[in-house]
């Protein structure tokens, strides 16, 4: 175990898939020399087939052990790589030149028709009008604690820094097998085919190590990320991860032990036949425990009752938490634990 | 700037990956976490760590600058741009806001558009050189010219044209989203007697409705103030996708007890963080405005001390016909701006003052207690009060009644309507949506009446439309020469006659259906029209000039009008010389004759929109490329150049009488740069900046230097700018009775102009009946809302932006519809009317109604098959309450009051293509 761990928390009722994130971390690290499909942040709508396509059906992380929930076993679960153009989509390019200086050719499209893309599925969601509901669903590297990837890595690539947590593929030890790729639950590392090796969201370390947040998360315009050590008892993470049981990791049943962790969504009720509202919230109970493991109904009953007593002009410790009244406080970076 | 070997790598990039990751699996070979650690434990330290440079290099710079990209957006954000050997490589938010006590901060400020800015200047679409077109118009034969060729050929042509067919031919609309790039166009356009059109309507972005309420309607609190409230309606508007900077201020009002309303006919992004959705059907949210006001007002949930004080509702109307009672129904010399109220107290009808003709500027009641309901006898003459008037024409609009127009149903309405009675701090969010609907205009003064009704309106709450720009007075001094208006239009109404908007509309809309709904048909909105210009009402400029020489600053000539195809055609005919100045080649351009490059991210300018206490600054990071100038440049060169053509051919006054005035082509220059004073850029935005109150001598460094710059109290034009609080407007209306800049000196909700009367609209209430106005063999209605994929066409064809959607113009249908159509996900539709088509792939939408073809706007011409475009199908009306003048503060404004752009009404069909 490393001794420190940064850990990030995603509130879902801040975020508003703006994907300001995504271009974020994009135009920081992956626009370039064939990292180009990659998106080691990206934001899917869910319910859907999300990014890598089906990513959820293909496979990886730990075999359920005979521990504690979410603990996992010590047995990897066998994994299926995505398919470039299929799961992932080529990034198109376009013909602007031909397209607006030359006569001829005519309209301006992707060279290559686009098959699949990380927005490919955008506020589709599921459930049928006036009852249709979506969410958004920002997603990146977890940091495990347990991280499936590095354990299938035959090369020893892959590390967990000591210092933070941060999980990293040294480019120079690997050799492109792609082992990690398959473990990985969450589909959350790429293989550059350009250099030949795998690389993955780097959680910012650059950045981090001078005491600058996370590109993604720095940069959330919807103001839904916090970013603190998961030992630090006054960072937003162990406030809303250990005390008030708020934020929850995604897929805990794969047992990678994830350091990213999500507020759950709240959502309006569904209508009944003659249009009356019907008072039980539109995104289903049993997708959201799916998502998110038995914990999400304490979760969303203790947001539910916390913004009731704002209604009622009571004060509320978690509300004033979650709205962030000062940017900077949702980020506490500081090796010792206090805020930049 | 493209890097040269960059398709090279990419042919690379596919081989490899096309060969190495096909369909690859992994063999289920199962690893221990045990057997990986023989020398080191890779989950506590590992060995080889010298590789982390790697990554830590590739985030390096050498210079940072600002800039922001408010290019028709209602926002501005401070960006810092990173460059590394002279090129812009990344951007990110400034994120140093100060906090206003007890409101979350500004910070970060900026979306995914602004995010990859600096990928999409380096795109080939991006002009470098200036084009002269060598083929047929839109044919893209292009020639480079030198600057001098094309400023020559240019000012030839407007000389030649004001001397052949007098002033007041040649057309300059603009709208770079800027301040001295804007204002630059402004004043050479006075200089040049040039006809000026409101681009607002064009859009379809102006609030008419409201704008008989309130002067002015479109103006907003600063967005921080979202969170002051408990209770939202986001109502035509969608700001979880429209507002992204400032959506969080909804979610984090959320957090802090107020409850988010999403008013939508579909489950659009913003429903996604609502507490209640109600699923309004298109185009009936008049009705249901009506049935909210209807709720309140049977139930008693009125403020009546405020209604008496700063609304008209007390207002005497005479029952015999209808019009206010006027001091001029006493005295034959009495003034006609000049109403009365029932006084209680005296039990007689009083002057009211703070109206237009009353000498009193106050809206203090003093002793007088008016009446607001009851009928009265003022002297002889019967009366009621406008309350009682509305709460007898509202009264129909139970939400009973209305559920069979609406859709929704009645307890909906009766807890919204609760909600409403309850609050404490209402706001509204009304979006650009509703106006674009025939009864956008009767549903903008309800909405409003529901705040007011409340007491809200200038208290704790706001209806915000869209912001009106911070007050800057140097600005309106570098636009204004004295004695040279130049010449004012509505964009509607030039495109109306001249892209013959009305023949098109004419052959589209069913007449009897028109009649049947709402009382009068497309020859009667033509008729209205020329009655409207011959009372001096509208401008009349379309009417008697042409559009020959025509300079588009910064506007996607087409792209947000109706019936591309057939607009561009017609317009073309009356245009000689059609010029572009853009940062990029957009659809409009392709027809141009003359395109002229402006510069994008070298841009040195302010952006003044008041949706944040800030000014932000353009700030050069890079000094423009290729051949580039800035639109002050260009503006400040043209000018260079007619005078200098002018003297060379002996041209110097020509008498523009028609609008009092004249153009001195011989002295365009000098006066353009008032003798040399505002020749560059820094000279220009210096003196808009050190001579406006708000912002005065140093700001210019700071904005400069910290990328933006806070305005002082004296930029709000309905209220000052606190310093510790969000600036909400109409405040100093309640706080220090001033008078409104209305007939009535009120929030005006009656209108007894004749027009007004004979359409049925004195009061609030719905307009039109049975639902949509588009012809009914036509099955569905068109929606084409804003996208958070751009700002209209700004951003809509940046490559990483296509990348997150279909990489071309796509139509979301109702899962039901394309199962009925044979239409599956990806497949390529045809949308179509009798008026156009275009082409589109489809994507499933399960939160869209069944009656919807959706499309959002702002799409590229020249990114559908075919050369189509989803305007293409868009046929437009006119409301003749929108072409009323003479009537106090109901007349013409240029972004306030002339007829908007309504094309919701458009039903289309859609096939397999
Ligand atoms: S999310 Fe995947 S790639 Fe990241 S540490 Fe966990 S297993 Fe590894
Ligand atoms: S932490 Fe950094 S590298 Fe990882 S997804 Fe976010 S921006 Fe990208
Ligand atoms: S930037 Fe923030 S709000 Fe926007 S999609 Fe990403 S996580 Fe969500």
């Amino acid at each position: 175990m490393s001794s420190r761990q940064l850990a990030m928390v995603i509130d879902l009722n801040k975020c508003i898939g703006c994907q300001t994130c995504t271009l974020a971390c994009k135009s920081q690290w992956t626009d370039r020399d064939g990292r180009e499909f990659m998106y080691w942040n990206h934001v899917e709508s869910k319910p859907g087939k999300g990014y890598p396509r089906d990513w959820e059906n293909a496979g990886g992380g730990w075999e359920s052990g005979a521990g504690a929930a979410g603990s996992g076993g010590d047995k990897l679960k066998p994994g299926r790589l995505p398919r470039l153009e299929e799961d992932y989509g080529i990034p198109a390019d376009f013909n602007y030149d031909a397209a607006l200086f030359q006569e001829g050719e005519q309209p301006l499209r992707p060279m290559q028709p686009m098959q699949w893309g990380p927005n490919w599925e955008e506020d589709q969601g599921a459930g049928e009008f006036p009852n249709g509901y979506f969410f958004y669903l920002p997603r990146l590297c977890n940091h495990c604690t347990k991280p499936a990837c590095l354990a299938a890595c035959p090369r020893q690539a892959i590390s967990k820094r000591e210092e933070d947590g941060i999980v990293l593929i040294d480019p120079s030890r690997c050799r492109g097998y792609r082992y990690c790729v398959a473990a990985c639950p969450y589909k959350k590392i790429y293989f550059n085919p350009l250099a030949g090796r795998s690389e993955k969201c780097i959680f910012c370390y650059p950045r981090v190590e001078k005491g600058i947040p996370q590109a993604c998360a720095y940069q959330c315009v919807g103001r839904a990320r916090h970013v603190s050590w998961l030992d630090d008892k006054a960072g937003a993470a162990w406030r809303l991860v250990h005390e008030w049981k708020v934020a929850l990791p995604l897929h805990p049943e794969h047992g990678t032990q994830p350091n990213v962790y999500y507020v759950p969504p709240l959502s309006t009720a569904t209508f009944d036949a003659e249009g009356k509202p019907t008072g039980t919230p539109r995104i289903p109970a049993d997708y959201l425990v799916s998502l998110f493991g038995p914990g999400v109904q304490a979760a969303l009953d203790t947001l539910r009752r916390e913004i009731a007593r704002k209604e009622k002009g009571e004060a509320s410790e978690l509300m004033d938490l979650l709205i962030a009244y000062r940017h900077g406080d949702m980020f506490r970076l500081d090796r010792l634990g206090s805020q930049p | 700037m493209n890097a040269p070997n960059e398709a090279n790598a990419r042919r690379k990039f596919l081989q490899l990956s096309g060969a190495a990751l096909a369909s690859a699996a992994v063999p289920s070979s199962v690893w221990a976490f045990s057997k990986i650690q023989p020398n080191y434990d890779p989950l506590k330290e590992y060995p080889y760590r010298s590789w982390e440079d790697l990554y830590r290099k590739e985030w390096t710079w050498d210079s940072v600058g600002f800039t922001t990209h408010s290019n028709g957006c209602v926002g501005g954000c401070a960006f810092k741009v990173y460059v590394k050997n002279g090129v812009p490589m990344r951007e990110e938010q400034v994120s140093e806001y100060p906090q206003l006590p007890g409101i979350p901060d500004m910070n970060p400020r900026g979306c995914q558009k602004g995010a990859v800015y600096c990928s999409w200047v380096k795109q080939p679409d991006f002009l470098k050189y200036p084009l002269k077109r060598v083929g047929a118009r839109g044919e893209r034969k292009w020639k480079r010219i030198s600057w001098d060729e094309a400023l020559t050929e240019i000012a030839d042509k407007v000389i030649d044209t004001t001397i052949k067919r007098g002033p007041g031919n040649i057309c300059i609309p603009k709208r770079p989203f800027a301040v001295i790039s804007n204002t630059g166009y402004t004043r050479l356009a006075n200089l040049l007697g040039g006809i000026k059109p409101d681009v607002s309507s064009m859009t379809g972005d102006l609030y008419p409705g409201i704008q008989t309420v309130r002067m002015p309607a479109r103006t907003v609190s600063t967005f921080d103030d979202w969170f002051t409230s408990d209770l939202i309606l986001m109502w035509h508007k969608n700001p979880i996708v429209t507002r992204i900077p400032d959506a969080h201020f909804l979610t984090e009002a959320r957090y802090n007890g107020a409850r988010l309303v999403n008013i939508s006919s579909d489950y659009n992004p913003s429903s996604v963080h609502a507490d209640l959705f109600v699923p309004v059907k298109m185009g009936t949210d008049s009705h249901l405005a009506a049935a909210i006001v209807n709720t309140l007002i049977s139930g008693k949930h009125y403020k009546v001390d405020y209604l008496k004080e700063q609304t008209d509702l007390p207002f005497l109307v005479r029952t015999d016909n209808g019009k206010f009672l006027r001091e001029k129904d006493f005295k034959s010399d009495g003034s006609d701006q000049v109403f009365y109220v029932w006084d209680t107290k005296s039990g007689k009808a009083v002057p009211a003052p703070g109206s237009m003709g009353s000498k009193d500027k106050t809206l203090k009641l003093g002793a007088v207690d008016p009446a607001l309901e009851g009928t009265f006898d003022a002297d002889g003459i019967k009366v009621t009060t406008v309350f009682e008037r509305l709460k007898a024409e509202i009264a129909p609009y139970t939400p009973e009644a209305t559920q069979a127009e609406t859709g929704v149903h009645p307890s909906v309405v009766r807890k919204l309507a609760g909600w409403i009675a309850e609050c404490k701090a209402l706001r509204i969010l009304d979006g650009y949506n509703n106006q674009k609907h025939m009864d956008g205009f009767q549903c903008g003064r309800l909405k409003i009446l529901i705040l007011t009704l409340i007491g809200h309106h200038g208290t704790t709450g706001a209806i915000d439309t869209t912001y009106e720009g911070w007050r800057l007075e140097g600005n309106s001094e570098l636009g204004a020469v004295k004695g040279r208006p130049g010449r004012s239009v509505s964009m509607v109404l030039a495109q109306w006659v001249w892209g013959e908007q009305y023949r098109r509309s004419k052959a589209y809309y069913d007449d009897a259906q028109l009649k049947e709904q709402i009382g009068f048909g497309v020859d009667d909105m033509e008729a209205l029209r020329k009655e409207s210009e011959a009372k001096g009402w509208m401008p009349k400029w379309q009417s008697i000039k042409d559009p020959v020489v025509y300079i588009n600053g910064g506007i996607n000539l087409w792209a947000t009008s109706n019936g591309y195809s057939h607009l561009a055609e017609n317009f073309l005919k009356r245009c000689e010389l059609l010029v572009v100045v853009d940062f990029r080649l957009n659809s409009g351009a392709m027809y141009a004759d003359i395109v002229l490059p402006a510069a994008a991210m070298e841009k040195l300018d302010i952006r003044e929109t008041s949706v944040t206490r800030f000014i932000h600054a353009y700030g050069q990071p890079i000094k423009p490329m290729y051949e580039r100038k800035t639109d002050w440049e260009i503006n400040v060169a043209l000018a260079k150049k007619i005078q200098e053509r002018a003297k060379a051919r002996g041209i110097s006054r020509v008498e523009d009488p028609e609008i009092k005035s004249w153009i001195d082509f011989d002295k365009v220059y000098d006066e353009f740069t008032m003798d040399g004073k505002v020749v560059t850029d820094e000279q220009a935005l210096r003196f808009v900046m050190e001579r406006s109150k708000a912002l005065g001598p140093g700001t210019y460094e700071e904005a400069m230097k910290k990328g933006f710059v806070a305005v002082g109290p004296s930029a709000g034009k309905t209220a000052p700018v606190p310093a510790d609080k969000p600036y909400r407007p109409f405040t100093v209306n309640v706080t220090d009775k001033k008078p409104y800049g209305t007939l009535t000196g009120r929030l005006q909700f009656y209108v007894d102009h004749d027009w007004y009367q004979r359409f049925g609209a004195t009061v609030p209430k719905p307009q039109v009946k049975g639902g949509h106005l588009g012809p009914k063999k036509y099955p569905f209605k068109t929606n084409s809302p804003h996208t958070r994929w751009g700002i209209h066409s700004f951003a809509r064809n940046e490559k990483w932006l296509l990348r997150h959607q279909r990489g071309e113009p796509d139509v979301c249908l109702n899962p039901k519809v394309m199962a009925r159509k044979g239409i599956k996900d990806g497949d390529l539709v045809r949308v179509f009317n009798g008026q156009g088509e275009f082409f589109a792939v489809c994507k499933v939408a399960p939160s869209l109604p069944e009656d919807q073809v959706f499309s959002e706007h702002g799409w590229e011409q020249y990114l559908y098959k075919n050369m189509t475009h989803y305007n293409n199908v868009g046929a437009e009306l006119i409301n003749p309450l929108e072409l009323v003048g003479g009537y106090g503060h109901i007349k013409y404004a240029s972004g306030g009051f002339n007829p908007n752009r309504i094309f919701y009404e458009t039903t289309v069909d859609v096939e397999k293509a």
